[in-house]
């Protein structure tokens, strides 16, 4: 964002903002200009009524007195400029003239962060001497003077006082970025409008700590987020968590920082479509496994939407939804629960998972919090003893709305030959969605390819995010007036997307065609699949026959209702 | 060089919280009452983002008032 337009929003937002203000005072042994507007629009950005004041120039002792009784007081006290000109001079002073100045500052120190003891929040920066003298093969007076007085300020902050690691500002940014010295000896200005950006970004965890907006919850989904692989497709053995093999050895790191996270008070939920058994199984009983039921304040295993199980967890654990985080793999679960639940800070996995440790420390910081106190390292035992359930979010319709921004589109093909080994190999693969879990070989496929009794669909699907290729079939069995459908499944990689009923309307507008009259559903139970055992009950067809591993169903295709679902485009 | 003072006259006009035709040719700190020093400092960061320059230090100690400014400008984008 532009200085300019930095300057127009915070202008719009403060009209916006109302309630008393929250006063900031940044007071400085240098000319500090554009902070005032880039960290009051940033927490104002947050809800913060935040009201910046630049304290007169190179009286922090004086100044600190007078900021007693505001909210948070930043400060800006440079090295460099303890006496001016002292980036050069201090190579011409004696160790005892350095000394005398070091005991004068300490003392300072300690006087200034004993006048604003009683503000909730001070921010000061570590003394640096990165942007003016670098000398990294011999330390140079001025560094070892910075590390003394950086012990001293370590000696002498309270709990509410937070010591900004600056050198980790510029190194983000680089030293030529962060610094401009072109009012650096007329007017004793430093930094760059990108350092104080990069900086505001730095300290912002702290002042969204002490008004209460701080994230505390971290849900993730389980397969290719929490471990590597798909349970319902690879199978319990198919879970990658260990040293094994290199996938593995990243998600254990992750398991790694997240049981050091929750250590200092971060609540961990899961959110995961599968069958709760499955991965209750592995939280409990994978020997891999370091996140385990103990360390979890929610747990949401099942095919409802992410959304409305988001919204749930916040009713149930009383956290407002700003104080959620929210990591999954998919692009799909990305892009709903940031849709429609834009409070919520949502991440994906990175798609080059090396890149998903340092990702996941980094966001770390959104659970900053001022004080690591007992209670916050036994705030998950705290959730578990209060878990409880609250009223459902209806959230369908929003559900709706988000499918329609998708662009999805489907594409069905009948019968052919191309297809043969896909179709044989998803038959073999998928798990999860699939009413029969018939498994096939491809020379099984070719002969009822060849049977007129047989029809086969195969579907593909895309979408704004990309093309998911095939991911779909059915194998429909046709004798006299009546279909049987004896297989029909969907890749996990599709599954919330109801491409299923849409696929199902073109399944009954062909069979009309064909003059059929009757269609039978069957759904074969298995450990995996029961998120379609309700399938046809959905679509209106009648319990026949069943008993505990299979159910039959049946509907007269007059009676059909077509889904027509506005948001899918068939091809 | 009209269009160059015109976008000027609009970035001085944000930096310096007034309407852009406020900002008269005879624009500098004595007669616009919030230019000072420290808004000063602004305007220059303002103006470099604004026309993708970056001044040198010599320029910097010309950029006195907005006849000066549309020079320099105009010099450097021309």
């Amino acid at each position: 964002m532009k200085y300019t337009e930095i300057l127009k929003r915070n202008k719009e937002l403060e009209q916006e903002l109302t309630g008393e203000k929250y006063r900031v005072a940044v007071i400085s042994n240098i000319t500090i200009v554009q902070l005032k507007e880039v960290l009051e629009l940033s927490l104002r950005e947050k809800g913060i009524n935040a009201d910046v004041t630049l304290a007169d120039y190179d009286a922090i002792v004086q100044e600190s007195h007078r900021f007693s009784d505001f909210n948070a007081v930043v400060i800006f006290w440079e090295l460099i400029n303890l006496v001016d000109g002292f980036q050069s001079k201090i190579y011409l002073m004696g160790q005892d003239e350095i000394d005398r100045l070091a005991n004068k500052v300490e003392g300072e120190i300690d006087i200034v962060l004993k006048n604003i003891k009683n503000v909730s929040l001070v921010i000061i920066n570590q003394f640096s001497a990165a942007l003016i003298d670098n000398s990294p093969l011999k330390l140079g007076p001025l560094q070892i003077l910075g590390g003394y007085l950086n012990t001293a300020l370590r000696n002498s902050v309270s709990s509410t006082q937070v010591i900004v690691d600056i050198d980790s500002v510029f190194s983000r940014i680089g030293i030529n970025q962060s610094r401009d010295l072109r009012h650096f000896h007329s007017s004793k200005t430093l930094y760059t409008i990108e350092f104080f950006r990069k900086y505001t970004e730095t300290v912002l965890p702290a002042f969204q700590a002490v008004n209460g907006k701080t994230k505390k919850v971290l849900v993730l989904d389980c397969d290719n987020t929490l471990w590597g692989g798909i349970i319902g497709e690879d199978g319990e053995a198919g879970i990658q968590m260990s040293d094994a093999t290199a996938k593995g050895k990243i998600f254990k790191e992750i398991q790694t920082i997240l049981l050091g996270m929750q250590k200092e008070g971060v609540l961990l939920a899961l959110c995961s479509k599968n069958n709760e058994e499955d991965v209750n199984r592995i939280l409990n009983h994978h020997p891999d496994i370091l996140i385990t039921d103990k360390h979890v304040v929610s747990k949401k295993i099942n095919w409802q939407d992410k959304v409305s199980n988001i919204a749930e967890m916040a009713g149930e654990l009383n956290l407002g939804l700003d104080s959620f985080v929210f990591i999954d793999d998919s692009n799909f679960e990305v892009g709903l629960v940031r849709q429609e639940l834009p409070m919520v800070e949502v991440v994906q996995v990175p798609v080059n998972l090396s890149e998903y440790p340092l990702l996941l420390k980094e966001l770390k910081m959104l659970f900053f919090s001022l004080i690591n106190t007992d209670e916050d390292k036994n705030k998950t035992a705290m959730y578990l003893q209060e878990r409880q359930r609250k009223g459902q979010l209806k959230v369908h319709d929003s559900i709706d709305n988000y499918l329609a921004s998708l662009g999805l589109s489907l594409s069905i093909h009948w019968n052919q030959e191309i297809s043969v080994p896909r179709a044989a190999q998803m038959t073999q693969k998928t798990n999860q969605f699939n009413l029969t879990t018939k498994r096939y070989t491809e020379s099984d496929i070719v002969r009822m390819l060849d049977d007129p009794e047989y029809d086969i669909a195969i579907f593909s699907v895309s979408d704004h995010f990309g093309d998911y290729g095939v991911t779909g079939m059915s194998i429909i069995h046709l004798k006299n007036s009546t279909a049987r459908i004896d297989s029909l499944l969907i890749s996990c990689r599709i599954i919330g997307r109801n491409v299923e009923l849409a696929f199902f309307d073109q399944l009954v507008k062909m069979l009309l065609d064909k003059n059929i009259k009757t269609l039978v559903g069957n759904y074969i139970s298995t450990p995996k699949n029961k998120q379609v055992e309700a399938f046809y009950d959905g679509l209106g067809f009648t319990p026949t026959t069943s008993n505990e591993l299979q159910k039959d169903f049946t509907i007269q295709l007059e009676n059909y209702k077509m889904n027509s679902l506005p948001y899918i485009k068939i091809n | 060089m009209n269009e160059i003072k015109e976008r000027i006259r609009n970035v001085m006009a944000i930096v310096f919280g007034i309407e852009a035709d406020q900002v008269k040719d005879n624009a500098e700190p004595g007669v616009i009452e919030s230019w000072d020093s420290l808004r000063h400092m602004g305007l220059i960061v303002a103006l470099e983002e604004e026309f993708d320059i970056t001044f040198t230090d010599d320029e910097m100690t010309e950029l006195l008032n907005l006849e000066l400014i549309t020079s320099i400008l105009s010099d450097r984008l021309n």
